[in-house]
C-alpha cells in the first residue's frame, strides 16, 4: 500500500464518519457543520480522480453555495439550540432500507463501470500497438487530461465544442433566480409591505424581527 | 497534482496551527467552575435580555438566493478565465479563437447575469428594511 492509497483510505474513513455523524448528530446545526465536512471530503476525492473542475464545483457550489444556504434555513428556525425528537422507528427502518437499495445500486454500478474501464483500456492498448489510435486515446496515451480546467475551458469557449451551452447556463441562472425570487416573495409581494396577509415569508420576517429586537433589549 | 498538495499542505498547517492554540490553551489557562453570569452572553456589558440564539431575519434568505446565482456564474467563469490569457493560440480541438470573439462570449455571459443582478434591484430584494 502506497502513500496514495494510504491517504485514500484515511479520507474514505474520514468521510463515512462525518456522514454518520451527519445522520445522527441531535442538533440541526451540528449535523448541517457534519454535512460541510463530508462535501468537503468528496471534493477531495474528486481532486484524487483528477477532475478538477467538479471538485470546484463542489467547493464553490456545494460548500460555499449550497451549505451556506442550508445553515441560513437551519438559523431561520427557532428550534436551534434544542435537539430534534428521535425519529419513529417506521421512519428509521424506510431510511435504512432506501440506504442499502442506493449502496446495491452504486455498488453493481461501480463494478460494472470498472469492469468496463478494464476493457476499453486493454482495447487502447491493444489498438495502439497495431495500428495509430484516435485523437482522443492519443490524448489519454499521451497523459493529457481530458477533465482539466484547461481543457473545459477551451472547450467551453470553442464555437464547435460547447459555446452554445456555456451561453445557456447563464440564461438558466437568470430563469432560475428569478423563479426563485418569485416563489420565496410570494407573489410579488413586496419585503418591505409587510402588511400582506397570508404571506408566509413576510410574517417569518417579523417574528425575527421582534424576536431579534427581544432579546438584543433594544429600546423601543 | 503538485498544487493541490500545497493546498492540502496549507490547510494541514492551518487546522494544526488553530488547533495547537485551543489545546495549549486548554492545558495552560487556570480553570475556575462557572459561578454567577460567566456564561452569559456578550452584550456590550449590558444584561443580556432573552436568549443569544434568535432567529435570523427572512432577509438573509433572499440574499442567500441571489448569492447562490452568481456563485454557480463564477464556478463556470473559472475554468473559462484560466484559458483567457492563451486565447488566440490553437485549443486542443486545433480551431484558434480570437481574443475579441472570447471577449464578446464573456461580455454577453456576464451581461445576462447583470440582468439578473438589476431584475433582482428592481424587485427590491437588494434592499435592507
Amino acid at each position: 500500500m502506497n502513500v496514495r492509497d494510504a491517504f485514500f483510505y484515511a479520507l474514505c474513513a474520514l468521510l463515512l464518519g462525518l456522514a454518520v455523524l451527519t445522520v445522527a448528530a441531535g442538533n440541526l446545526f451540528r449535523a448541517a457543520l457534519a454535512l460541510l465536512g463530508v462535501l468537503l471530503c468528496t471534493a477531495v476525492l474528486f481532486l484524487l480522480l483528477q477532475a478538477e473542475m467538479a471538485a470546484l464545483a463542489q467547493v464553490m457550489v456545494y460548500i460555499g453555495g449550497i451549505m451556506i444556504f442550508v445553515l441560513y434555513a437551519v438559523l431561520l428556525t427557532s428550534e436551534l439550540g434544542g435537539r430534534m425528537p428521535a425519529p419513529s422507528p417506521v421512519k428509521m427502518l424506510l431510511g435504512v432500507a432506501v440506504a442499502a437499495v442506493a449502496l446495491g445500486f452504486l455498488a453493481g454500478l461501480a463494478q460494472k463501470t470498472g469492469a468496463g474501464a478494464a476493457a476499453a483500456r486493454a482495447r487502447m492498448h491493444a489498438e495502439s500497438a497495431t495500428k495509430e489510435s484516435a485523437a482522443s486515446s492519443a490524448d489519454a496515451e499521451a497523459g493529457v487530461n481530458i477533465a482539466s480546467l484547461k481543457t473545459l475551458g477551451q472547450k467551453l469557449l470553442d464555437p464547435k465544442g460547447f459555446l452554445i451551452p456555456f451561453e445557456l447556463i447563464s440564461v438558466l441562472l437568470l430563469a432560475a433566480m428569478v423563479g426563485a425570487i418569485a416563489v420565496a416573495r410570494q407573489g410579488g409581494a413586496g419585503v418591505r409591505g409587510g402588511s400582506e396577509p397570508g404571506a408566509a415569508a413576510i410574517s417569518v420576517k417579523d417574528q425575527g424581527g421582534a424576536g431579534a429586537a427581544e432579546s438584543r433589549g433594544a429600546p423601543p | 497534482m503538485t498544487e493541490y498538495i500545497i493546498i492540502g499542505v496549507f490547510a494541514l498547517v492551518g487546522i494544526l496551527f488553530a488547533g495547537a492554540a485551543m489545546v495549549f490553551s486548554r492545558l495552560a489557562a487556570p480553570r475556575f467552575p462557572d459561578v454567577g453570569k460567566k456564561l452569559n452572553s456578550y452584550e456590550s456589558g449590558e444584561d443580556a435580555i432573552g436568549s443569544a440564539r434568535i432567529q435570523f431575519k427572512i432577509g438573509y434568505y433572499l440574499f442567500a438566493l441571489v448569492f447562490l446565482v452568481f456563485d454557480v456564474e463564477a464556478v463556470f467563469l473559472f475554468p473559462v478565465l484560466g484559458v483567457l490569457r492563451s486565447a488566440g493560440s490553437a485549443t486542443a480541438s486545433g480551431s484558434i479563437l480570437s481574443p475579441l470573439f472570447v471577449w464578446c462570449e464573456l461580455l454577453l455571459f456576464i451581461a445576462i447575469l447583470a440582468f439578473a443582478l438589476f431584475y433582482a434591484w428592481k424587485k427590491k430584494v437588494l434592499e435592507w428594511e
